[in-house]
C-alpha cells in the first residue's frame, strides 16, 4: 500500500510536469499562494508598547 | 539577504541567471559563468551580512589545506588526519560559540556544509579518487552558490562531471524545465506551506503543557519538512539551471519503513555523507584491524559514532546533542531487531504492517524533531 | 521567426502571472468596503503604517486627523476626542492615528506620503515632550512604527523637495541602520535600509545598486499598497456602520468642565498627584521614594527630536498643511518631585515653540498648565482638563477652516 502511495505521488507529479497546461496551471497557483500569504498573512511587526518605566 | 528569502532576492539572482539560460540555450558551456554567477551572488549576501571577509578567510584555509595536502609525495595516514582536523577546525570553533559567546563572531552562513564538501575532497585525495584537483574547479565546488548556505552536499567528482559537460541545447532545455519546476515547488513548500504552518499552526501555540507539545510536535514536524525539502528543492532547481544535477535531499520521508529508511530518506546527502564517511570507514577499519571480538559491535559502535556527529554537526547545544544520541540509539535498536528479530524484516513487508510501521516511525521521528526543536529542553 | 517563436513561448508564464496578479489587486480593491467614520475612533494600527485609510479620511471634509501617541489611548477619559464628539455631535469626526512610540518623524513619513490628500486639510500634531531626549527615537521604538510603503511613496513623490527626502533618508537610514546593528538581519528591511542610505548619500556602488533594484521597489511600492488596501479592507468590514449623527448643539463648556473634574476626582483618589489610580498603582505605587530626584540629570535642551520636529513642520509646509500644534506640558508637580527642574521644563517649553514660529505654526500652547490638576491624566499624557482644551481648539479649528 506505502508502495502504490509512493507510486502514485510520483506519478501524479510527473503528470502535472509533463502536460503544460497543468504546469503553468500549478505555477500560477505557486504565485497566487505566494502573494495571498504575503497579503493576508500577519507578519507580526515589532509589537512594541512604549512604557516609561 | 538570506538565501532563498524574500522578493529582492529572487529578483536578483532572476536576473542573474539570465545570461546563464541564454548560454545553456545556445549549447553553450556554464562552467565559466556558473562560477561569474557564485561569485557575485556570494559577494551580494555575504557583503549584505556582514561575513565577507570571514568567508574569504575561511575559502583561502580550506583552498589551501586542500591543494596542500593534494601535493604532499607521501601521505601518510597521519597527515591525512592532520589534514581533516584543520579542514574540521572553522567548524569546530563556529560549533563552541554555543557554549562560548566570545567566538559567535566567527558565525559563518553555510560552513557545516561546506566544510564536509572540503573533508570529502581531502578523502578523495587521500583515497586516490582525486590526483590535483585544479583551483577553480575546487573553488567552484566549495562554494557553489545554489547550495552553499545549507546544501545538499554534493561529491567532488561527481560534481566535477558535471561541470565539465555542456548539455546541449535539447538537455538543457530539459534542464532548464526541471529546474525551474525545483525552484518553483520548492518555493511553495518552503515558504508558504512552511510559512502558513508556522503562523497558524506553531505560533498561536502556548508554550508549554502537554496537548500543546503533542500538536507542537506534529506541527514542528510537518513545518520541519516543508521548510527544508523546500529550501532543497529551491538549491536544486537553481542548480540545475546552471547544468549542474545535484543530489536528492529528500525522498517523501515520511513513508519510511523504519529508521534506516528513514535516513535513507531525509537529509539524504547529510545521512550519506555520514555513511560513506563516518560510519563505513569506521566499521571498516575496525574489520580491518580486529578491533572488536564480536563484528556486530563495530555496526553498533559505528552507528553511536555517527549519529553523534549527526547531533553535533547540527550544534553543540543540549537539543541537537540529544537528538544525534536519540537517533543513535533507534539505530541501535534498528539494527538488533533486524539481525535477531527475523520475523521483524517479513512483518515490514506486508501491506498493512507496512502501514503501521510508517506510522510508527514517523511518531519516534516526530518526538526525535521535537526534542531537535529546542522546546524540551 | 524562430527567435520570435521562443521569445513568445517563453512570454507566456510571464504573462499568466502577470495577469494573476492584477486579477488578485482586482480583487482586493474590489472588496474593500466604504470608508466608515468609525475608523477614526480608535487608533487601529492599519493606520499608523498604511495611507490607504488616512487617504480616505482626508477626502471627507467633515474629518478632523489627529497624529499623537500614547496619549491617543486613554479612551476611558470622557474628554478623549474621539468620546468628546462621539456622533459628530460638534459637526466633525476625528481620527486618531498614533500609538506610542509615534513620534515626530514617524508622523512625517505619513504626511509625506499622503500624496496631496491632505493638503489644505484639517491636521492636528500633538508631540510629547518625552520625546526630547538626548539620542531621540530609540531604533526599536521607530522600526516598531515604520512603513516601508510610505517610505517608498514618499521619496516617489515629486511635490516634496530633495532636500527634504534626503533628510527623512538620513534619518531613516541612521535608524534602520541602529536596528540592524542591535538585531542583526533578521527583522530589519535591509532592502529599505540600503535604498536610504543611497538616498541620504549617494556612492557609485550605490547608484549601481539602486539603478539594479529600482523595479523591484516600483514593484513593492505597488504591492505594499495592495496590502493596505487587504488590511483596511478586513477593519472596514469589522467596523460597525456609523450611528446617525447627534444634532449639532452648542457645548456648555463649563458644564463639560465640571464633569470632567468630577470624573476626575473619582478615577483618582489613591494620590495626591491626580495620576489615574490603576496608573499610579502599576508604575509609582510602592516606589515613590525611588522616584525622588530620579531626573535631575535629565535635560531636553538638545535632542535630535527637534530636528525630526523640524522635518514634520517643513513637510507640513511643502504639502500646503497649516496644522494645529498642541504643545503639551510636562507634570508640574511631579516634575518637581523627580528632580526636573522648573527651569529645564521651561527651556524645553521655548526650544518648541521657536520652532513652531519659524515656520508659522499654529501653536495650542497648554504649556501654562504645568500646575493644573487633572490637566494631565498620569505623568505624561492628556487628561480630563487637558483634553478638554483641546477639544475647545478643535472645535475653533474647524470652524475656522
Amino acid at each position: 500500500m506505502i508502495k502504490r502511495l509512493s507510486d502514485f505521488i510520483t506519478a501524479a507529479e510527473e503528470f502535472v510536469y509533463s502536460h503544460t497546461a497543468l504546469r503553468y496551471l500549478w505555477y500560477i497557483g505557486i504565485v497566487l499562494a505566494l502573494l495571498l500569504f504575503w497579503v493576508y498573512g500577519e507578519d507580526a511587526g515589532t509589537a512594541f508598547v512604549y512604557n516609561a518605566f | 539577504m538570506t538565501p532563498f528569502e524574500g522578493l529582492l532576492f529572487f529578483y536578483i539572482m532572476g536576473l542573474m541567471l539570465l545570461p546563464g539560460v541564454i548560454l545553456g540555450l545556445l549549447g553553450r558551456p556554464l562552467k565559466i559563468y556558473g562560477l561569474i554567477f557564485t561569485a557575485v551572488m556570494l559577494t551580494i549576501v555575504f557583503y549584505e551580512n556582514g561575513q565577507l571577509l570571514l568567508l574569504c578567510g575561511f575559502y583561502v584555509w580550506q583552498i589551501v589545506l586542500c591543494l596542500g595536502f593534494s601535493r604532499v609525495k607521501n601521505k601518510t595516514k597521519t597527515i591525512f588526519r592532520a589534514a581533516v582536523v584543520l579542514s574540521l577546525l572553522p567548524l569546530l570553533a563556529v560549533k563552541l560559540s554555543a557554549v562560548f559567546p566570545e567566538l559567535r563572531l566567527l558565525q559563518l552562513l553555510g560552513i557545516s556544509y561546506m566544510t564536509f564538501r572540503a573533508v570529502q575532497v581531502l578523502i578523495d585525495i587521500y583515497d586516490g579518487r582525486t590526483e590535483k584537483p585544479r583551483l577553480l574547479e575546487l573553488s567552484y565546488f566549495l562554494l557553489f552558490f545554489p547550495s552553499a548556505a545549507a546544501g545538499p552536499i554534493d561529491r567532488y567528482r561527481r560534481f566535477l562531471g558535471d561541470i565539465n559537460r555542456t548539455p546541449g541545447k535539447e538537455e538543457y532545455c530539459e534542464l532548464l524545465r526541471r529546474g525551474f519546476w525545483r525552484l518553483m515547488t520548492g518555493a511553495f513548500s518552503g515558504i508558504a506551506v512552511s510559512g502558513i504552518i508556522w503562523a497558524y499552526w506553531l505560533e498561536p501555540l502556548p508554550g508549554g503543557g502537554f496537548m500543546a507539545g503533542l500538536s507542537y510536535m506534529y506541527g514542528y514536524t510537518l513545518y520541519l519538512y516543508f521548510n527544508f525539502a523546500g529550501y532543497s528543492s529551491m538549491a536544486i532547481g537553481t542548480a540545475y539551471i546552471l547544468g549542474v544535477r545535484l543530489p536528492e535531499n529528500f525522498n517523501k520521508p515520511f513513508l519510511s519503513a523504519d529508521m534506516k529508511d528513514f535516513w535513507a530518506r531525509w537529509h539524504i546527502s547529510l545521512s550519506t555523507w555520514l555513511r560513506d564517511y563516518v560510519y563505513t570507514r569506521f566499521v571498516m577499519g575496525s574489520l580491518k584491524a580486529k578491533r572488536f571480538k564480536n563484528k556486530r559491535t563495530a555496526s553498533y559502535i559505528g552507528y553511536i559514532i555517527t549519529f553523534a556527529a549527526m547531533g553535533a554537526w547540527h550544534g553543540l547545544s543540549p537539543n541537537y546533542l540529544i537528538y544525534g544520541a536519540y537517533h543513535a540509539l533507534l539505530m541501535c535498536v534498528n539494527e538488533a531487531l533486524d539481525l535477531h528479530y527475523k520475523s521483524m524484516r517479513k512483518f515490514k513487508q506486508g501491506a498493512v504492517s507496512r502501514v503501521l510501521m510508517a506510522v510508527v516511525t514517523f511518531h519516534f521521528v516526530s518526538f526525535g524533531l521535537l526534542i531537535f526543536s529546542g522546546r524540551l529542553v | 521567426m524562430k527567435l520570435l517563436k521562443i521569445i513568445a513561448r517563453a512570454l507566456v508564464l510571464p504573462v499568466l502571472v502577470l495577469l494573476t496578479f492584477l486579477g488578485v489587486a482586482f480583487a482586493i480593491t474590489a472588496a474593500v468596503p466604504e470608508y466608515k467614520d468609525s475608523a477614526g475612533d480608535d487608533n487601529y494600527t492599519q493606520k499608523i503604517r498604511g495611507l490607504y485609510l488616512l487617504g480616505q479620511s482626508a477626502a471627507k471634509s467633515d474629518n478632523i486627523i489627529i497624529y499623537g501617541s500614547s496619549e491617543l489611548r486613554t479612551l476611558e477619559i470622557s474628554t478623549n476626542p474621539a468620546n468628546f464628539f462621539a456622533g459628530k455631535r460638534a459637526g466633525f469626526q476625528v481620527n486618531l492615528i498614533g500609538r506610542g512610540s509615534c513620534q515626530s518623524l514617524t508622523h512625517a513619513m505619513s504626511i509625506a506620503a499622503s500624496g496631496d490628500s491632505l493638503t489644505g486639510g484639517k491636521v492636528v500634531l500633538i508631540t510629547s515632550p518625552q520625546s526630547y531626549v538626548k539620542d531621540g527615537i530609540a531604533a526599536d521604538l521607530f522600526m516598531a512604527n515604520f512603513s516601508a510603503q510610505q517610505y517608498l511613496e514618499l521619496m516617489a513623490d515629486d511635490g516634496l523637495s530633495p532636500e527634504i527626502k534626503k533628510d527623512i533618508s538620513r534619518r531613516a537610514a541612521e535608524l534602520l541602520g541602529q536596528y540592524k546593528a542591535l538585531h542583526g538581519s533578521a527583522g530589519a528591511d535591509n532592502a529599505v535600509m540600503y535604498l536610504a542610505q543611497h538616498n541620504a548619500n549617494p556612492g557609485a556602488i550605490s547608484t549601481l545598486r539602486n539603478a539594479v533594484t529600482a523595479p523591484y521597489y516600483s514593484f513593492m511600492r505597488y504591492a505594499y499598497g495592495l496590502k493596505d488596501k487587504a488590511a483596511s479592507g478586513r477593519l472596514l468590514e469589522s467596523l460597525r456602520e456609523a450611528e446617525e449623527s447627534a444634532p449639532l448643539r452648542e457645548i456648555d463648556w463649563a458644564r463639560e468642565e465640571s464633569a470632567a473634574i468630577e470624573e476626575a476626582r473619582l478615577m483618582t483618589g489613591n494620590n495626591d498627584f491626580g495620576i489615574l489610580d490603576d496608573y499610579y498603582t502599576t508604575y509609582i505605587g510602592t516606589r515613590l521614594g525611588r522616584q525622588k530626584d530620579k531626573d535631575a540629570g535629565l535635560d531636553y535642551s538638545v535632542s535630535k527630536e527637534y530636528g525630526d520636529l523640524r522635518i514634520l513642520f517643513e513637510v507640513c509646509r511643502q504639502k500646503g498643511i497649516e496644522p494645529l500644534f498642541v504643545h503639551v506640558p510636562l507634570h508640574g508637580q511631579w516634575s518637581d518631585y523627580t528632580g526636573f527642574t522648573a527651569q529645564r521644563r521651561q527651556a524645553y517649553y521655548e526650544n518648541v515653540k521657536k520652532i513652531a514660529e519659524e515656520y508659522a505654526i499654529e501653536i495650542l500652547d497648554l504649556t501654562g498648565y504645568e500646575y493644573e490638576q487633572y490637566f494631565l491624566c498620569d505623568i505624561m499624557h492628556l487628561g480630563w482638563k487637558g483634553w478638554l482644551e483641546v477639544d475647545k481648539a478643535l472645535v475653533g479649528f474647524y470652524n475656522s477652516r
